[in-house]
């Protein structure tokens, strides 16, 4: 069976203010698969992401998204963003955030109708946090924003999702709970997600398939061989140390022996 | 307080106040909520750039104005956006040279009639019939727009990055808002003056904002409060 691949990226080459970012990276997700996107900081993962959304523009390469260049398959894809990103005084409430999410369906200048809410109110209800409607989207934990922030993404009925960093200052409860989430979303609606992570002990549990960049693609694979293989730690520049606890692959990466500091 | 409505003239002011107050509250909402306060010193400021160009060339001043604010504006966009700054930076510098080139024009003048000062502080009691007017059309206009784009200027200002995924045009917006924001001025400079403008799009919003939950109680009260000061 031929499996329909929702990114195509070839020789990507991404250039911003001068420097390189991304070079003649080259890669494919297929539909319905959770890929987890791994690399040090700087070494590219929010930027291949924006590139896929349309935020920026390669300077060489192809990039096609459901067959589309990038940006002309928004209707089609969801994206989840640090909740670091935020103000938290902004006076909206969770479900006004969630709406917006219904901005990649709606006509420019048409206002928001009772099927609008109706969706919002269904995604909210997806993403666990429907009992969290009225309240200010500032006053939630980093957890609940976060999925508050999912539901925005699901509500525009999205077939791929591109996560940045979600669980990034939440505690490891929050953590478990959204990952559960996820997990029930992939299992439920077939959804294609790319997850840029650094926990990479917990999404190598998660995902089907890892990438590990930095500028380019150091390894892309099941989430055994990709580690197996010690390419991880030449994209980090470190050794890496790989600890197995039952059937989950958790680990941890060292810098170089005679130094002196442990990442 | 019937007895000082029943003046023509104080009638005309207090609804000159109430229409410019809801029109200055509405777009304050948007300039705080953006994070684009000196928006208002910038292009009220400005303006006096094109009252001193109008003056030179011998055209209708409220003409200049607003086609010199509307370009101040909209400068002001392009700027940042081509230089990645955030848009104080911009208004920064476009504010400034216009203040300059509006000094240059006056010195090119031989010697000027115009009343400055009712530029700098506004004469709300003087507010004829079509100033009235067209106060009220400004506001119409605005309102208008406002809610025809206001869940995307609300996704705009709360998370610019989302609306851009979602496919909206983000520098169309932004100009669009910069265009109401000339507007607003230029209405408003004549009947309040270039420096109460400044302050009404900036004060009771960030007071409103301070006080309201949500952004509709912070749209109703930047109202109350401009229409009350």
């Amino acid at each position: 069976m031929t499996r329909i691949n929702v990114v195509e990226v070839k020789d990507l080459e991404v250039i911003v203010r001068g420097c390189k970012i991304l070079d003649g990276i080259t890669l494919s997700i297929g539909a319905g698969r959770f890929t987890g996107l791994i690399g040090p900081n700087g070494a590219g993962k929010t930027t291949l992401l924006k590139v896929l959304l349309g935020l920026i523009k390669p300077a060489g390469g192809t990039v096609r998204v459901f067959g589309h260049k990038p940006g002309q398959a928004h209707n089609l894809t969801g994206y989840v963003p640090q909740t670091t990103n935020f103000d938290s005084s902004f006076p909206v409430s969770a479900l006004d955030v969630v709406m917006m999410g219904m901005l990649i369906k709606q006509k420019l200048g048409r206002p928001a109708g009772k099927g609008d809410r109706q969706a919002a109110e269904k995604a909210m209800e997806r993403a666990g946090v429907l009992d969290l409607s009225n309240k200010r989207f500032g006053s939630l934990s980093g957890g609940e924003c976060q999925k508050v922030l999912i539901a925005r993404a699901l509500c525009g009925q999205p077939r791929l999702l591109l996560l940045d960093e979600p669980t990034t200052g939440i505690d490891a409860l929050s953590q478990d709970s959204f990952y559960t989430m996820l997990k029930s979303l992939i299992e439920n609606l077939n959804m294609t997600i790319l997850l840029v992570s650094h926990d990479i002990g917990v999404i190598t549990n998660m995902v089907d398939d890892l990438i590990c960049i930095n500028q380019k693609v150091y390894c892309h694979g099941a989430p055994a061989e990709v580690l197996r293989d010690g390419v991880v730690g030449q994209a980090y520049g470190c050794e890496a140390e790989i600890l197995l606890h039952g059937h989950s692959t958790p680990h941890r990466l060292l810098g170089q022996h005679d130094g002196r500091q442990e990442l | 307080m019937l007895e000082m409505i029943s003046h023509g003239f104080m009638a005309r002011a207090f609804m000159a106040g109430a229409i410019i107050g809801t029109l200055c509250a509405i777009i304050s909402v948007f300039i705080v909520l953006k994070k684009i306060s000196f928006i208002g010193v910038g292009v009220s400021h400005s303006a006096f750039g094109g009252v001193a160009i109008g003056a030179l060339l011998g055209i209708n001043l409220t003409v200049s104005v607003f086609v010199f604010s509307t370009l101040v504006a909209l400068l002001i966009g392009w700027l940042s956006r081509r230089s990645g700054a955030h848009e104080d930076i911009s208004i920064g510098v476009v504010f400034s040279s216009s203040m300059a080139l509006g000094v240059v024009a006056l010195g090119l003048m031989e010697g000027y009639n115009i009343d400055l000062f009712s530029f700098l502080f506004g004469s709300i009691l003087a507010v004829s019939n079509n100033d009235l007017w067209i106060a009220l059309t400004a506001l119409s206009l605005v309102s208008l727009v406002i809610f025809a784009l206001f869940k995307e200027l609300l996704a705009y200002c709360f998370d610019e990055q989302w609306a851009r995924v979602c496919g909206i045009n983000v520098n169309r917006l932004q100009d669009t808002l910069l265009v109401l924001i000339a507007v607003t001025v230029v209405v408003s400079i004549k009947l309040l003056g270039i420096i109460l403008v400044s302050a009404l799009l900036v004060m009771h919003g960030s007071i409103g904002r301070t006080l309201a939950e949500h952004y509709l109680e912070f749209l109703i009260t930047a109202i109350l409060l401009n229409c009350y000061y």
